[in-house]
């Protein structure tokens, strides 16, 4: 199984190394974007919301096709406060509804809940099969880490303590917190956004820490994925700027999602202006990652 | 022009709570790539750089791949200013000591390392250098040991703070919504949201100056200016999220204000935001008193300085100690082999 996504990575970096990006406009028809429209839609978001910003990232792994300074979107230390896996039961009575805050409009909420989840296990059972075994193995390593760990390696610095009258000793989270501070410790995820050229969508990646601010591994971060997604949508891989394993969300179904949103506003009179689109797009992940508060708000006219 | 001072409670020892240290796991990918690339053995200091927000859930001084910004000659195409400055993030100069071996990181100086720093801080405080250039005012440092036989990277940060002996006091900080009435605080929320979006942002100590029913913001250099007339509310970005204490970042800036300003009494706002707005419930506001400090007229005394970060992986009660990390499962070759399989 995770020989055939092997497969398929390589496939996918062919076929991205020889075709050249996409030049004409799609988005209203397929769903998905040039890089120009890509950089377009992230100018927008950036200008919209403060907390995201556009990143140059590694100067080895730019992308020739989008400009140097804009390489990919980031929004940084986005608290999560609860995890996906725990309110499942909730998100389960629920639906989709809460996610698009949009109770009176089934039409709209039917388009990208459940029905396209389902096609996406019949249509790719390749990824999703093989992500799960990646994910497997991913859990056995860190059993091995666990059982190896020992104290013995970490240097011993106890006997250096400095004293001080003005420092307050932050609070760390320990198992009984006194939270006399009122301050909420959590999780935090870096989200960001990169250009897909294969799929020609954007592609969103999470990078978790815990309460501690220290990474997550990508096991912990499937958590607060939800549980639809994790191991199916939502897979382990190299992120195309940055080091390290993380979690994405598998942009394999986002042209036709984005297409199915995209006709329903058009069915409503509303032209899809194509800088809206990762709007948009982030509603739409939102019902992946449900419990991580990234900042998409817009005043935007679904048409209801 | 405020509305009512805080209650007068007697001035109490002011307190500041220690900033936090995270490190992004490509800073240690970066690190381990440069380590075996271009310095091999040499552990020469390695400048470096720590980014922060003053925002809810990003009060922690972060490394990143970026951090290595002055050292990223290896590679192609510039990599000047990548990052810098973006996402509203501001960048404090820092310095990496990185030792080769488990024992030489735990044989670091810690006390010797503090002192530099803070010779470093009070140089560039009596010089005026970091009047022209705040940012020389929040400095950092990290003791590391990269383990690349294990891929367990430990490390220790520190942030250098000047002691005041006789300590400042204050009557205690309050949020700045209690402080300004709702026009002032629309105000200041507008001065401090356009010096953050300005090419300012990354300057993280500024003036508020409040004349004429306007509020402006001020580069710190202007503080004599501005007692010409109106009244000047000293600011920092603060990445402390307790609404009951200043961050640290404050203790430098009251030293700089004791050397060089010739006042008794200074109004602090600490600026806090949340979601990438200027936040004034968890903004505070407080009056700091400075003690005489006939010491601080000569550059020669050279004040100590404190800041070892405090870890929940830290063993003793003072929770002072190193933190590590295990990354075994995203760099191990071998480990990166079995999982692909």
């Amino acid at each position: 199984m995770v020989f055939k996504q092997r497969i398929h990575d390589v496939l996918k970096g062919a076929v991205e190394r020889i075709t050249p990006p996409r030049t004409v406009s799609a988005y209203r028809d397929k769903g998905v974007l040039t890089p120009d429209e890509f950089v377009l839609a992230g100018d927008n978001l950036v200008g919209k919301c403060p907390t995201w910003s556009w990143e140059a990232g590694d100067p080895n792994k730019r992308k020739p096709y989008l400009p140097p300074e804009k390489q990919y979107l980031i929004t940084r230390n986005v608290p999560c406060l609860r995890r996906a896996s725990s309110i499942e039961a909730d998100y389960e009575a629920a639906g989709g509804e809460v996610l698009l805050e949009n109770e009176d409009d089934n039409g709209w909420l039917a388009t990208h809940g459940k029905p396209s989840d389902q096609k996406m296990d019949e249509n790719t059972p390749t990824i999703t099969d093989g992500c799960y075994t990646k994910n497997r193995a991913v859990i056995e390593s860190d059993l091995v880490k666990d059982s190896n760990d020992n104290d013995d390696d970490v240097p011993d610095m106890s006997d250096f303590i400095e004293n001080d009258d003005a420092t307050i000793e932050t609070s760390y989270p320990t198992a009984q917190e006194p939270d006399e501070d009122n301050i909420l410790r959590t999780r935090t995820y870096d989200v960001s956004i990169t250009y897909d050229k294969y799929y020609q969508t954007p592609r969103v990646w999470l990078t978790g820490y815990n309460e501690s601010r220290e990474p997550l591994t990508p096991e912990l971060i499937l958590e607060d994925v939800s549980q639809d997604h994790a191991r199916k949508t939502v897979t382990i891989e190299d992120h195309p700027h940055m080091a390290g394993k993380h979690a994405s969300v598998h942009p394999c179904r986002h042209g036709a999602v984005m297409k199915k949103i995209i006709d329903v506003l058009l069915s409503r009179g509303v032209e899809p202006e194509v800088d809206k689109y990762l709007f948009l797009f982030l509603k739409f992940v939102a019902s992946v990652i449900p419990t991580i508060e990234y900042d998409y708000t817009m005043d935007f006219d679904m048409g209801s | 022009m405020m509305s009512s001072s805080s209650p007068s409670l007697s001035p109490e020892m002011l307190k500041f709570e220690l900033w936090k240290g995270s490190v992004k796991e490509d800073f240690w990918h970066r690190l381990v790539a440069l380590k075996l690339d271009v310095y091999r053995l040499d552990d020469k200091p390695l400048e470096i750089r720590g980014y922060f927000a003053p925002s809810l859930h990003q009060n922690y001084l972060q490394l990143r791949y970026e951090s290595f910004h002055s050292e990223s000659n290896i590679g192609s195409g510039s990599a000047t200013d990548h990052g810098i400055g973006s996402s509203m993030q501001c960048s404090v100069p820092g310095t990496l000591y990185n030792a080769n071996t488990k024992e030489e990181f735990a044989a670091f100086d810690k006390r010797t390392l503090m002192n530099k720093e803070a010779e470093k801080l009070w140089n560039d405080i009596c010089s005026s250098k970091a009047i022209e250039d705040c940012t020389l005012l929040n400095r950092f440092f990290v003791i590391s040991y990269a383990d690349l036989k294990k891929w367990r990277f430990h490390y220790w940060f520190a942030f250098p703070a000047l002691v005041f002996q006789p300590p400042v006091t204050s009557s205690g900080f309050h949020p700045a919504v209690e402080y300004f009435n709702e026009k002032e605080g629309a105000d200041v929320m507008a001065a401090c949201m356009s010096w953050r979006r300005s090419l300012s942002r990354d300057k993280p100590f500024f003036l508020l100056h409040m004349n004429d029913n306007r509020i402006d913001a001020r580069p710190i250099g202007d503080w004599v200016d501005c007692q010409q007339g109106g009244k000047v509310i000293v600011a920092f970005y603060d990445p402390c999220q307790d609404i009951r204490y200043p961050g640290w970042p404050l203790r430098n800036l009251i030293m700089l204000a004791a050397r060089h300003w010739n006042t008794k009494t200074l109004q602090v706002l600490c600026y806090r935001e949340n979601k990438g707005q200027a936040d004034l419930e968890l903004s505070l506001v407080g009056d700091v008193i400075i003690p005489e400090y006939p010491d601080l007229e000569s550059s020669s005394h050279i004040p100590n300085a404190v800041g070892w970060e405090r870890s929940i992986q830290a063993k003793g009660p003072s929770k002072q100690g190193p933190k590590v990390i295990d990354l075994a499962a995203s760099m191990d070759p071998k480990r990166l082999a079995q999982s692909a399989a």
